[in-house]
């Protein structure tokens, strides 16, 4: 052993608390974006629905109804914002230009674990906050206007989870390629591409086995598009909803996290030198 | 005369007529046998670089030579071909962390730390990875570098981003420091303050060095060991003081027709021979190098010792074939 | 006192801080009991590396030219400012200009006939 009094790498809660909080600021002047948005949208509606109530007073047989009221399918909102949120927090620190990132005394493993997690974190921050807009919006207008906010379909109170859940899926997903790859966008983009491929040469072909398997990856009751939806769709987009399930649902959303975490598992696992 | 022989050999895998290898000591830094291949095209041979505990170490070559890729592969960031590197007796592949712990690092390129961050977060961010980290040091470091905390980094000049840098690197007193081309960027008035922040760090912290720079000249009074690295091989690493007593500068006069033109064969690196005067650059000892002279019928007037900055180049520049 | 190291000369550079401390005690601008600079004063003065003034003052301290007193520095020695210090100095001197005089081509009697010309000329100057 050396003869030099050695120094001691972090302790792993205060590198979190660190990403937690440069994260946080990285990602500061687009959360203000995003919240001017929720607001100008809120506004509009809280306006529209005001105009509206005027005109049903004016013209009582045809009435106009603003509907804001919550929905799960309101999830591909934050499903999106999930999907772009890794490349936020990754910026600059793309695998072929990590090297501050990298050269911090902790295990690179564990390092980029914490600032996924941090941006994690925030991803359900936001997605509260979409959550919260939306049912102060409706409130309001309800309130305000009279106009009832109720959805038709009507949806069970564990549907509130789905926004959390989907906005979880494609954080994992996109940040194990936003990790783990030098083009993350070519990647997905390939990936995307080579579906709608498949799908195209499977219909040409006519073969509607294969074609509902490929589908049913997507539209399926596991599908990754009903994961986050919550809504559960048949395979086929003919016959559409088949209607909510809790278990269905849960089953979709632990499959497409588990894909995420397996994926990012890989990701973090890889060495890629700087260049 | 027996060195004459070797020049006819060819001019690949001549064995360095110089010491590749320090003879005892504890080492900060040791790598074995240190190989890296980019595809086919081999960046690194073989390389068995040596710091020892406290010493300033001058990595010396030029650009592409691999000084870079050692230095990186010591923190884990490019791995190894073949080969094994030790900081502080921890392997720093399998001990990357810890290394990283302990070593106080200002790479080459610009882009290092948070271009978005304004310099006074950044340091603070990095304070928090290093739980050594000396505030008021830290504090101290920016009045000396005079570091703007409330610009953000990617507006700041090279060379103001360069100190920033530094005080990155010298806050936490790392036992190790390693600095690729520290003085890049700065002009010679912020060389000079740097220089003088980097003694004061030495003089009150112990810390071994190891410095690559293309600024020998700059550096010669603060380093004791040097390594020199051509085409991805050290073909040369010894005490300062070695080089200085070995590698001498011989004036002489010589008599018409003189016949010891091709002495010394590769010992010789740099030769300036005229009809009755030489001045040869040559790697040896004094007493026997000024001997061979005198039995050759040379009269050797003066054995000087070269600057650092002239026995690198000497070092470094191919040799003129000698037939 | 001032020091100055040139990293050209040929003497290593703690020869050179020791070679200058040994000037300043003959030509009288340090005198006993004066302390040194600080080793890091020094260093950071000089721009060289602390080692290396630690090493001249240590060597200084073994030619019992200066004395480390705890805690509170680098002090000269009483005894050493004496007449064997012109001695070591004198000699150091005579030796550079006989390693000169032989790379010009000249032997030591040229050199003390152009020693003894040179003084000639310049008292008379300055008569």
């Amino acid at each position: 052993m050396t003869s030099v009094s050695l120094h001691a790498s972090p302790r792993w809660p205060t590198v979190m608390v660190e990403q937690m909080c440069s994260v946080g600021l990285l990602l500061r002047e687009g959360a203000a974006m995003l919240l001017t948005a929720f607001g100008a949208m809120s506004a509009i509606g809280i306006y529209a629905a005001r105009d509206a109530r005027a005109f049903n007073i004016v013209h009582p047989a045809q009435t106009i109804n603003v509907n804001l009221a919550f929905h799960p399918g309101m999830s591909i909102v934050v499903a999106v914002i999930g999907a772009l949120l890794p490349f936020l927090v990754w910026q600059d620190e793309d695998p072929s230009r990590r090297l501050y990132h990298w050269a911090m005394p902790i295990s690179r493993r564990s390092h980029s674990l914490s600032k996924v997690v941090a941006g994690w974190a925030w991803m359900m921050v936001v997605t509260l906050l979409f959550v919260l807009t939306i049912g102060a919006v409706s409130t309001i207008i309800e309130r305000s206007s009279g106009l009832a906010q109720r959805h038709e379909a009507g949806f069970a109170p564990w549907e509130w989870a789905v926004p959390f859940g989907c906005a979880t899926i494609t954080y994992l997903l996109a940040s194990a390629f936003a990790v783990g790859v030098r083009r993350p966008v070519i990647w997905l983009g390939s990936i995307a591409a080579g579906y709608g491929f498949l799908h195209f040469a499977l219909a040409a072909l006519d073969m509607r086995n294969a074609l509902r398997q490929a589908r049913s990856l997507v539209f399926g009751a596991y599908g990754l598009f009903s994961a986050i939806s919550g809504r559960i769709y048949a395979v086929d987009m003919e016959t559409l909803v088949i209607g909510p399930d809790v278990l269905t649902w849960l089953g979709g959303f632990a499959l497409w996290t588990g894909v995420g975490a397996v994926l990012l598992v890989a990701a973090l696992a890889r060495h890629v030198e700087p260049s | 005369m027996t060195a004459a022989a070797r020049i006819s050999t060819a001019p690949l895998m001549v064995p360095s007529p110089f010491p590749t290898a320090l003879n005892g000591g504890e080492l900060a830094v040791c790598t074995t046998a240190l190989t890296k291949y980019y595809g086919w095209h081999p960046a690194l041979k073989n390389v068995g670089l040596q710091v020892p505990v406290g010493s300033v170490y001058l990595l010396v070559g030029p650009n592409g030579a691999g000084k870079s890729t050692t230095i990186k592969i010591l923190l884990d960031m490019v791995r190894p071909s073949g080969g094994a590197a030790h900081v502080f007796d921890m392997n720093s592949q399998r001990h990357a962390a810890v290394v990283r712990a302990n070593v106080g690092y200002v790479p080459e390129q610009l882009n290092w730390g948070y271009g978005w961050m304004k310099v006074g977060r950044l340091l603070e961010h990095h304070s928090r990875y290093f739980p050594n980290w000396d505030d008021s040091y830290a504090k101290h470091l920016a009045d000396a570098f005079e570091l703007r905390l409330d610009r953000k980094l990617k507006t700041l000049s090279k060379g103001q981003g360069r100190r920033v840098h530094l005080a990155m690197a010298l806050a936490h007193r790392p036992p190790l420091l390693v600095l690729d081309e520290p003085t890049d960027g700065l002009d010679p008035v912020m060389r000079d303050d740097t220089m003088r922040v980097l003694i004061d760090h030495l003089a009150e912290t112990p810390t071994t060095v190891l410095l690559s720079t293309h600024h020998v000249s700059e550096v010669e009074t603060l380093a004791d060991h040097i390594g020199v690295i051509r085409n991805g091989e050290l073909c040369a690493q010894m005490p300062i003081e070695r080089l200085r007593r070995g590698l001498l500068r011989y004036r002489a006069d010589v008599p018409d027709g003189w016949q010891g033109a091709s002495l010394f064969g590769d010992a010789v690196l740099r030769r300036n021979t005229t009809r009755n005067e030489i001045e040869w650059t040559v790697w040896g000892e004094e007493a026997q190098i000024a001997g061979e002279l005198a039995m050759s019928g040379a009269t050797v007037r003066d054995a000087t010792p070269i600057s650092l900055h002239d026995a690198t180049l000497a070092l470094l520049t191919p040799k003129r074939a000698v037939r | 006192m001032l020091i100055s190291v040139d990293p050209s000369d040929p003497r290593p550079i703690y020869v050179q801080i020791i070679d200058e401390v040994r000037r300043a005690l003959v030509v009288g601008t340090l005198s006993a009991e004066d302390p040194l600079p600080s080793v890091r004063q020094l260093a950071g003065e000089l721009r060289v590396n602390p080692n290396t003034v630690s090493q001249a003052y240590r060597e200084l301290e073994r030619q019992g030219v200066v004395e480390v007193r705890r805690g509170q520095g680098t002090y000269v020695v009483q005894a050493s400012v004496n007449s064997s210090q012109r001695r070591v100095l004198a000699r150091d001197v005579a030796e550079r200009a006989l390693r000169d005089a032989h790379r010009n081509g000249l032997d030591v009697d040229e050199l003390i006939h152009a020693l003894r010309a040179a003084t000639a000329s310049q008292s008379r100057k300055r008569a």
